[in-house]
């Protein structure tokens, strides 16, 4: 199955971005544009969106759900123009020492 | 342990055959789902090795991608770039394709490669900056770093996900429910035993009774 990349971002990533061929680029200012702009891509079934991680902490329940249980949408997140947030809990880290933990612990 | 039984259970032989038939049951399902949840560990651990570094991959990468595209803005205006960036052909071709693992069904993606030589990209070369070439370039390797990154991420999302809800099985089936049925049929099983003394103890009564008239 063939599919899309879309960017949801500021304006500096997303013209990052068009540089490398991704046309399907949304420049945003707050979270509830950026919001609405995923829900409308899921729906037009793009399964790749790359969201900055700014994005990603504002709308952390809402990328939850939608991207869920399912294997698509794929939602990442990437660090913007200014690096990657220094004291950020990476949701990921988080989730492998859950998972883990348990196992040693056992 | 718990020492709990299973409410309202009559302790007849009826019973005790239904009871045993479900614990044979259920101390299948237990093991089905161990085995289930080892080999989803198993793989869980193949992704990790992948995810290593991924990420601070991609960081790197987009490090220098940024520093270049504010040189490049630096000098041509931001102006210059945006309209530069406009004309930059839409080239990506992504596939996707799903994966079973288990019963979990996670994504591949397969990129075809993102690189392409200066002409390829579109833009005119006469009014811009050798940086905003440098700029895309590293942009363009991002991306498939991003996605491999992304692909890796969802797996070991959906991964953990199964695993945790198997483990919930595997421990509710290993400390409740099997305990629980054991439990039940041992006492049916004493209270079979104790009425079948019972009765023979009002047989030996009878027949003493019987013997003395």
């Amino acid at each position: 199955m063939s599919t899309q990349i879309a960017v949801v971002a500021d304006s500096d990533t997303v013209t990052g971005f068009r540089l490398a061929g991704i046309k399907e680029g949304h420049a945003v200012e707050t979270p509830e544009e950026a919001e609405k702009i995923i829900r409308d891509l899921i729906k037009k079934e793009v399964s790749i969106i790359i969201v900055t991680e700014k994005i990603g902490d504002e709308l952390r329940e809402f990328i939850d759900e939608a991207t869920g249980s399912r294997a698509l949408p794929i939602i990442i997140e990437i660090p913007d123009k200014y690096g990657p947030s220094e004291e950020r809990v990476e949701p990921l880290r988080e989730l492998i020492k859950r998972v883990i933990g348990i196992e040693l612990v056992k | 342990m718990a020492q709990e039984i299973i409410e309202g259970i009559n302790p007849t032989r009826m019973e005790l055959l239904k009871l045993k038939q479900r614990e044979k049951l259920a101390v299948k399902g237990y093991n089905l789902l161990k085995e289930k949840r080892n080999a989803l560990i198993m793989e869980f651990f193949n992704i990790l090795e992948r995810v290593r570094g991924a990420r601070e991959r991609v960081e790197k990468k987009l490090k220098e991608a940024f520093e270049d595209l504010t040189e490049a803005q630096i000098m041509m205006g931001d102006m210059a770039v945006n309209k530069a960036a406009m004309a930059v052909k839409e080239f990506l071709k992504v596939e996707i394709d799903s994966r079973n693992i288990m019963g979990v069904v996670v994504p591949v993606v397969e990129i075809e490669s993102t690189e392409r030589s200066m002409v390829e990209r579109g833009y005119g070369l006469v009014d811009t900056s050798v940086k905003l070439d440098e700029a895309a370039k590293k942009f363009e390797e991002s991306v498939s770093l991003i996605v491999e990154l992304g692909e890796i991420e969802k797996s070991v999302r959906l991964l953990a996900g199964e695993i945790e809800s198997t483990k919930r099985r595997v421990n509710a089936l290993e400390n409740i429910i099997i305990p629980r049925l054991q439990n039940t049929v041992s006492y049916i099983e004493m209270r079979l035993e104790e009425m079948e003394r019972e009765n023979f103890v009002r047989l030996k009564m009878i027949k003493e009774s019987m013997e003395m008239e």
